[in-house]
């Protein structure tokens, strides 16, 4: 190749290279300013996890241990006892260690309740390991702060201003809940 | 040779379970049969020995092929086939890292994923998650056929069978 | 791990051992390499892995089946579904579970969006060992698009645990079809411009062409698979070789170069990314809009007793498990064929004789990811 070849391909590769850079200049730029521009994240989004309550304050968790059974990572705790006035169990314990939790839902998927859900929290940093690893009461806080969660069997749920937790429209509702959303549509037919 | 060893098809591959010391000469005669890419060397913790389990395609037509065999904890000695297939070098080297396999004739055999100095083979049974012997592991007794006796010859009533075949025919 | 170092030849004063990594940028992780220098030229080359080492293979024995699936995301970390399908396919044969058709193209467009998401990364990272650092922000821009669609429908954007026995989890965003034909038609517009700025470019050319050939026979008995394969002129792939979800509904090549050079290797993961954007145009139009995404798996995973291997193609190479059952609820063994492993073999036979400058170039054509070898 001739010297001047080479100073031709050169100066070809610096200018369809500049050209691509260019072109990018005017597209919308992917970066997120995170700190003061908070993520748009889809509502089944798995950041964090929660205990719902029912809106009375009622525990909405009837302790049956399937979380614990279905987690991989096993880092769910629960120990109950049976109610002595009326049916089924009460918690005495329900830890779930969020530092070494992998996030794969599988108690979400395993709830027959849909109390333990997920949700859009991410802003989970602390200088203390010891802070993550959740209580119930923790967990219940999370939940009551928490505006939407999503859990497998009931979809998006959100809480409405006055306390009421109702069933998010379809809009905001991810694929595979034909059946769920079926009878909302019936009523108002 | 025909003695010690068992071959049946499972799935879509052919098993050839063999005796430890005719390992290496059924290896070399796959080898010679063209198959050519050695896809895993794995060791298995069968709870009476350790298991050795090569498994080898051909790409001129796809065929498959296993190949295993079973030593005894007290002698996990197998011939190495890195000079076969040089793909097999770090598979061999796993097996003895997780299990203690020692493969006779491998060029390197060193620890590949843990530290040299790590203390046991995480993989057998004896141990558990937390690397804590296993309470109450005993090793169970040696199979009795052999893994790679052969089947059985044919009972009196396939021969059955084959009558009534005869007789629909 | 080994804490092992090269020993000096005796009589060879002139040779300078070289420890490269395990926290060096272009190893892609944490890779050491030992090398012998003899000036700019690598006389011998030992690699050292396990520096990210779990042994995944002793917990997933502790864990039952469905409790698998979310440790092997975690092997390869750039290519999320891709590593749990392997296993799924393997239970699912040993059970007989049938998965119904919209789940296996489901499947398969998941498959193919992490395998644009993965050359993606490569692309980017491969471009930075090289000295050009755009090329990696544009990828990642591109991936970032791949990974909302995926977190959309799954909920995460790497670790995904998507895929189960029988199907998938659940079914796609009513958007998702939508959102992939936005993304091919942009990715299509995009691929013009990687062309421009990487297989074009005099530079990589300057740096590629020529080095670290590897050839056809080596490459096979070395257990090398995937891309790297290819490029060595070896037409294999498990997606035609031993085809499985919707692969065999779908038209698509399988592109080989004879060259078995580093920039053989570049440019068959170039093809494949069009493949990819080929199977799923395709898959966009076939795959049916609603119906069943999940087939009839029994509530509790317990294969008979027995062994079963399946293998994936997935963006390195043949990704394969060895499973293991002694008919309880719990694997008696899983064991990974990684295809990053076996392709980093070829390490020290590429290596020597190389160039220092090139040794980064060949590794960055490898395209290793420690998550998968190091397991």
């Amino acid at each position: 190749m001739s010297l001047l070849q080479e100073v031709w391909q050169a100066v070809k590769a610096i200018g369809t290279g500049m050209a691509t850079v260019h072109k990018r200049v005017y597209e919308e730029a992917p970066t997120e300013f995170y700190p003061y521009v908070k993520p748009d994240l889809p509502p089944v989004s798995v950041q964090s996890l929660a205990l719902v309550e029912n809106e009375d304050g009622s525990e909405r968790c009837i302790v049956c241990l399937q979380c614990e059974r279905a987690c991989p990572a096993q880092v769910i705790t629960i120990e109950r006892h049976r109610n002595p006035e009326g049916k089924g169990f009460l918690i005495d314990r329900f830890d779930i260690d969020l530092v070494n939790c992998m996030y794969c839902a599988a108690c979400v998927e395993a709830c027959p309740v849909s109390s333990i859900v997920t949700i859009q929290d991410f802003e989970m940093s602390t200088y203390d390991l010891q802070t993550l690893k959740a209580d119930v009461d923790f967990l219940h806080e999370q939940a009551r702060r928490a505006r939407q969660w999503y859990s497998p069997k009931f979809g998006v749920e959100v809480r409405t201003e006055d306390g009421r937790i109702e069933k998010a429209p379809p809009e905001m509702q991810p694929g595979g809940l034909a059946e769920i959303l079926k009878p909302a549509e019936e009523v108002d037919s | 040779m025909e003695a010690r060893m068992k071959q049946e098809r499972l799935y879509d591959e052919d098993v050839y379970t063999v005796h430890p010391e005719d390992y290496r000469a059924l290896c070399e005669r796959l080898a010679g049969e063209g198959y050519d890419f050695p896809r895993a060397i794995s060791g298995i913790d069968m709870g009476y020995g350790l298991r050795v389990t090569l498994q080898l395609t051909r790409m001129k037509d796809l065929a498959k092929v296993t190949v295993r065999t079973d030593v005894p904890y007290d002698n996990p000695v197998v011939p190495s086939v890195t000079d076969l297939w040089p793909g097999v070098e770090w598979y061999e080297r796993e097996a003895y890292d997780m299990l203690g396999l020692r493969f006779e004739g491998h060029p390197d055999l060193r620890r590949i994923l843990l530290e040299d100095e790590w203390a046991l083979h995480p993989l057998l049974k004896r141990y558990d998650t937390g690397g804590y012997p296993v309470p109450g592991w005993e090793p169970k007794p040696w199979p009795d056929p052999e893994p790679w006796a052969p089947p059985p010859p044919p009972e009196p009533e396939e021969a059955g069978e084959a009558d009534e075949g005869g007789e629909a025919s | 791990m080994s804490t092992m170092s090269l020993e000096p030849v005796p009589g060879r004063s002139d040779e300078m051992i070289v420890n490269m990594g395990p926290q060096h940028p272009a190893t892609h992780g944490v890779l050491r390499v030992v090398l012998g220098l003899e000036g700019e030229r690598i006389t011998r080359a030992v690699p050292h892995i396990g520096y990210l080492h779990r042994n995944h293979e002793k917990i997933e024995e502790a864990r039952t089946y469905p409790m698998v699936i979310p440790y092997t995301d975690r092997m390869d970390y750039v290519s999320g579904t891709q590593n749990e399908l392997p296993f799924v396919l393997a239970v699912e044969d040993m059970l007989g579970i049938e998965v119904p058709d919209r789940a296996k193209k489901i499947r398969t467009m998941f498959f193919e969006l992490y395998r644009l998401a993965s050359h993606l990364v490569w692309m980017g990272t491969a471009m930075l060992d090289l000295g050009a650092i755009s090329p990696f922000l544009y990828t990642f821009w591109d991936r970032e698009i791949i990974l909302g669609i995926v977190e959309k429908t799954a909920g995460a954007r790497m670790l995904p645990n998507y895929y189960t026995f029988g199907g998938v989890r659940r079914d796609v965003h009513p958007d998702f079809f939508k959102d992939v034909a936005d993304f091919l038609d942009h990715m299509e517009r995009r691929m013009v411009d990687y062309e421009h700025l990487v297989l074009e470019s005099p530079v990589v050319h300057a740096r590629t062409i020529g080095v670290g050939v590897l050839s056809k026979e080596r490459a096979v008995a070395r257990g090398v698979s995937g891309p790297v394969l290819r490029a060595s002129g070896v037409a294999y792939d498990v997606r035609k070789a031993f085809p499985y979800d919707a692969y065999p509904d779908v038209e698509f090549e399988i592109p080989t170069s004879p060259d078995g050079d580093t920039y053989a290797r570049f440019w068959v993961r170039f093809q494949e990314m069009y493949q990819s954007i080929r199977i799923l145009r395709q898959l966009v139009e076939l795959t049916p809009k609603t119906g069943p995404y999940k087939g009839k798996a029994p509530a509790r995973i317990k294969p008979p007793a027995g062994e079963r291997y399946r293998a994936v193609e997935n963006s390195r190479g043949e990704l394969g498990v060895l499973v293991v059952s002694d008919g309880t609820d719990k694997p008696y063994r899983v064991k990974h064929r990684g295809a990053a492993f076996s392709n980093l073999q070829i390490v020290p036979d590429l290596f020597e004789g190389a160039k220092f400058s090139d040794a980064i170039a060949i590794l960055a054509s490898l395209d290793p990811v420690f998550g998968e070898i190091d397991r």
